[in-house]
């Protein structure tokens, strides 16, 4: 390979790199999630939360897939809690979190972790919980569905975020008042059920929230 | 007969051999008496002489014009003595003596130079030599200019912890200096440069002086608390001869035992430790070798209590049911007992202090917590440097050494748990297995996100390296914060010899020379290493890609190349919001794509291995395992991976 032909392949590489991102859904149109993007890496969103909204543990969490509800992300980037600075409506519009929005929502959920060889076959400590991550087991169906469309807001343990904290839950409420609050929610919480959860759903869900210690 | 031998036979003739070298001068214990010299065979004194300081058996040179005994060769010896392997440098004129006793009267062997291309670098290898080792290596700077070069390094190594010889060469006596460069590279008191940061130097002015500080600088660099030490190694001490070898007396090398808790403060933690209900354990810098370890599982295991690994060494099993590191938020807000281990900041267990305009104090634990702190940093301590953290007055705070006194303690622990605590610990494993299990769980799924996507994600990153090792005896020679702590949270660490830890002071550059210093190690011990290395902290000291090159060290590099000194983009992100204006402008100074850089170009350049740039995830395994190929070929490479920021 000549110099000339070396450098035009670190050049293309590199290119492609800028512009190279997972398979999108068609949540939004593809304007408002092409600008979703561009915005979300201009304001800087990705250097906390990942360029695919995929977080990290020593940064920030996991924005996508299945971004809070934008009423949600709204209120949290105007008054954020902890560590995360402040997105005034100067420096960054209601209309340009609606189109990161559409970007984070258009984020495909990519493939399970039980289906990824790497993500198995190296550890020698196997996981109870996968093992029995069917629908007999209660507890885990609900952290399954806790991990799809809770986690997001209330943290991936019950530690809290956008949402309050759910850890210890049962201390203060019965099942019955963790599933009605599930099934009418208040505030900025979204309604899931019916639609998203069943009633078999919700209490799946609120017993796995219940278990948070 | 050369001279030597000749000087030899009149020593062993008239029994000055004796007195030549008094090898426990100044020691504490007595000399063994020998009974005399038989024919043909030397005594002790005389066999230690040949094996350990035979410069002083080095006959002088016969005309002026020569030196055939310098007093370098001696400093050599001494290196030797201590079993001291190899001494990092970058070529200088202040010690251009002990330069040339490494390569002719050492033959370039015990001690070995290790080649590098900045003092810094010098540093940082010999610190990442020492964590993997547990003992020093020597690193030899220029006076004023290679100190001051090295002192960042030194100065992680400090804030780390790590025992390391420092070597400077000066020229104390002012007019033996020749005009111009040499006195700007000398210094009245070079050891002030970096003082504050060292555990003890001195300027010794005759070889006897230098044999002694030599010794005591050892001794307190390997004695916990472990840091590095400075000996200046005078020119004219270096060049001129060893003036009297009989009046030299070497002392022995005798490693002082580590500090450990006193029995009755063991007792009163074990007793707190026993009634606790929710106990947790924090190891930082606290485990050093493989049976330490053990007893540290054995202990947790005893009490069914939660270890956090802070990761300034590896201290516990990634794969032990106890491990909940990253359920650390948790088990502090809940523990009503928490046993410190070496932990640098015992203050943050307890408390934190956000990133928000007000930073004000906020407690992450029960107000009524009891800590006990085991550490060696209540041992020893300087004030400039504010490496010491936040002043916390623990519960109960024990002076020792905590691999040394982690034996006592579990024995304490083992000796006062009653039947009702015993049965109390045995409820907790159920709990905390299922805990465990949640936490890889999820840790998993969290690594699942944006598993195909380009730029490759740190977790794929870091499980495509750990398919191509995990089959091998195995080392991580690099830090994992920049890379959410993937590895330790998907790997499984089982010795602890495969985790070098975090780097110490944080000072950018590290990671790559010590990188360099580990896998040297780990090359002496038939092991693989290998670092997932910053773009940023390469290219501080991108010279010791030759290093591992020129040494043939078998390194595997792969880049977690995000394109920018990704902390600070956040650090100017966040001023950004908090000043609203423009956090668009926030990359700016932060980044390091325009040019971008090629570091396989770079690498190869420096006759180094290497492939990439790397975007496509699928396109990495091939590529790890050429570069692996090569690795087990005893040879370094790099492979340039283009990442996600974290």
């Amino acid at each position: 390979m000549t110099k000339l032909s070396m450098k035009l392949h670190f050049l293309a590489a590199t290119v492609t790199i800028a512009y190279a991102w997972p398979m999108l859904s068609h949540a939004g149109s593809n304007a408002d999630i092409e600008a979703g993007r561009a915005l979300f890496m201009q304001k800087g969103c990705f250097e906390c939360h990942g360029i695919f909204g995929q977080g990290s543990i020593s940064t920030g969490p996991a924005l996508a897939p299945h971004p809070i509800p934008l009423p949600a992300m709204e209120a949290y980037v105007r008054d954020p809690k902890e560590q995360m600075p402040v997105f005034s409506k100067k420096i960054l519009p209601d209309d340009e979190i609606a189109r990161i929005h559409a970007y984070l929502d258009s984020l495909p959920a990519g493939r399970p972790a039980e289906s990824i060889r790497l993500l198995n076959g190296g550890n020698s400590s196997a996981s109870a919980l996968e093992d029995s991550s069917s629908a007999s087991n209660p507890v885990a169906h609900g952290a399954s569905i806790y991990a799809a469309n809770c986690a997001a807001c209330h943290g991936q343990s019950g530690e809290g975020g956008v949402g309050p904290a759910l850890i210890g839950i049962s201390g203060r409420y019965r099942m019955d008042g963790i599933e009605a609050r599930i099934r009418e929610p208040s505030g900025i919480m979204p309604r899931l059920y019916p639609g998203s959860l069943n009633a078999g759903d919700v209490e799946d869900v609120a017993r796995f929230v219940a278990s948070l210690k | 007969m050369t001279g030597r031998r000749r000087f030899l036979k009149e020593a062993l003739v008239t029994g000055t051999a004796a007195v030549l070298v008094k090898s426990n001068a100044g020691a504490a214990q007595p000399a063994v008496a020998e009974k005399g010299p038989s024919i043909g065979r030397p005594t002790s004194p005389l066999a230690a002489a040949e094996t350990q300081t035979p410069s002083l058996l080095e006959a002088p040179a016969t005309d002026a014009a020569h030196i055939g005994n310098p007093g370098s060769d001696f400093m050599v010896d001494l290196l030797r003595v201590a079993g001291i392997d190899y001494v990092a440098a970058m070529p200088g004129s202040t010690f251009r003596g002990i330069h040339e006793s490494i390569v002719n009267y050492a033959g370039d062997t015990h001690p070995q130079l290790i080649v590098c291309t900045h003092e810094e670098a010098s540093a940082a290898i010999a610190h990442g030599y020492a964590k993997v080792t547990g003992k020093p290596m020597a690193c030899l700077v220029h006076s004023t200019v290679g100190l001051q070069h090295a002192s960042m390094a030194i100065y992680n190594a400090w804030c780390d912890r790590v025992p390391m010889m420092v070597l400077a060469g000066n020229i104390a006596d002012a007019v033996k200096r020749r005009p111009g460069v040499e006195w700007y590279h000398s210094a009245q008191d070079l050891g002030a440069l970096v003082r504050d940061y060292t555990k003890w130097d001195d300027y010794p002015m005759s070889l006897q002086h230098y044999a002694e500080s030599f010794m005591r600088a050892y001794t307190m660099s390997v004695t916990p608390p472990m840091e590095p030490v400075l000996i200046i190694a005078d020119a004219e001490l270096q060049e001129q001869p060893i003036a009297d070898p009989r009046d030299i007396g070497v002392p022995p090398l005798r490693e002082v035992s580590p500090p450990v808790g006193s029995p009755d403060a063991l007792a009163a933690a074990a007793s707190l430790i026993c009634v606790a209900k929710a106990p947790v354990i924090v190891a930082d810098r606290a485990v050093r070798t493989q049976a330490a370890m053990g007893t540290l599982v054995k202990l947790a295991e005893s009490l069914n209590a939660p270890v956090i690994d802070l990761l300034g060494r590896m201290n516990f099993p990634t794969n032990h049911y106890l491990n909940h590191s990253s359920l650390q938020a948790r088990h502090l807000r809940e523990a009503d007992v928490i046993l410190a281990l070496e932990v640098a900041d015992v203050w943050a267990l307890t408390a934190s202090v956000p990133d928000t305009i007000s930073r004000p104090s906020k407690r992450r634990s029960k107000g009524d917590v009891k800590v006990v702190s085991i550490s060696a940093a209540y041992l020893y301590g300087k004030s400039n440097m504010q490496d010491a953290e936040r002043y916390y007055a623990p519960t109960l705070p024990i002076a020792g050494d905590a691999e040394a006194s982690l034996p006592a303690l579990l024995h304490a622990v083992e000796t006062a748990m009653t039947p009702a605590q015993r049965e109390a610990a045995e409820a907790r494993a159920q709990p905390m297995r299922q805990a465990f299990d949640k936490m890889r769980h999820d840790a998993r799924e969290a690594a699942a996100l944006a598993w195909d996507g380009s730029p490759i994600s740190t977790a794929r990153l870091s499980q495509e390296v750990w398919n191509t090792i995990r089959h091998e005896d195995w080392a991580l020679v690099s830090p994992s914060g920049a890379i959410s702590q993937w590895p330790q949270r998907l790997w499984d660490f089982t010795k602890t010899y495969q985790f070098i830890g975090a780097g110490g002071g944080y000072g950018v550059g590290y990671a790559a020379p010590a990188a360099v210093g580990a896998a040297l190690a780990h090359r002496d011990a038939g092991r693989i290493a290998v670092s997932i290395q910053t773009d940023g902290d390469l290219m501080v000291l991108p010279g010791v890609l030759w290093t591992a090159a020129h040494h043939s060290v078998p390194l595997l590099m792969v880049m977690h190349n995000n394109r920018a000194w990704h902390q600070e983009t956040m650090h100017i992100q966040r001023m950004a919001s908090r000043r609203d204006r423009h956090p668009e402008r926030g990359t700016i100074g932060t980044v390091l794509h325009d040019p971008p850089i090629d570091y396989a170009a770079m690498a190869k350049s420096m006759g180094m291995w290497a492939e990439g740039p790397i975007s496509d995830p699928s396109d990495l395994g091939p590529a790890l395992a050429r570069a692996m190929a090569q690795v087990k070929n005893g040879k370094p490479a790099l492979l340039d991976v283009l990442t996600q920021p974290r």
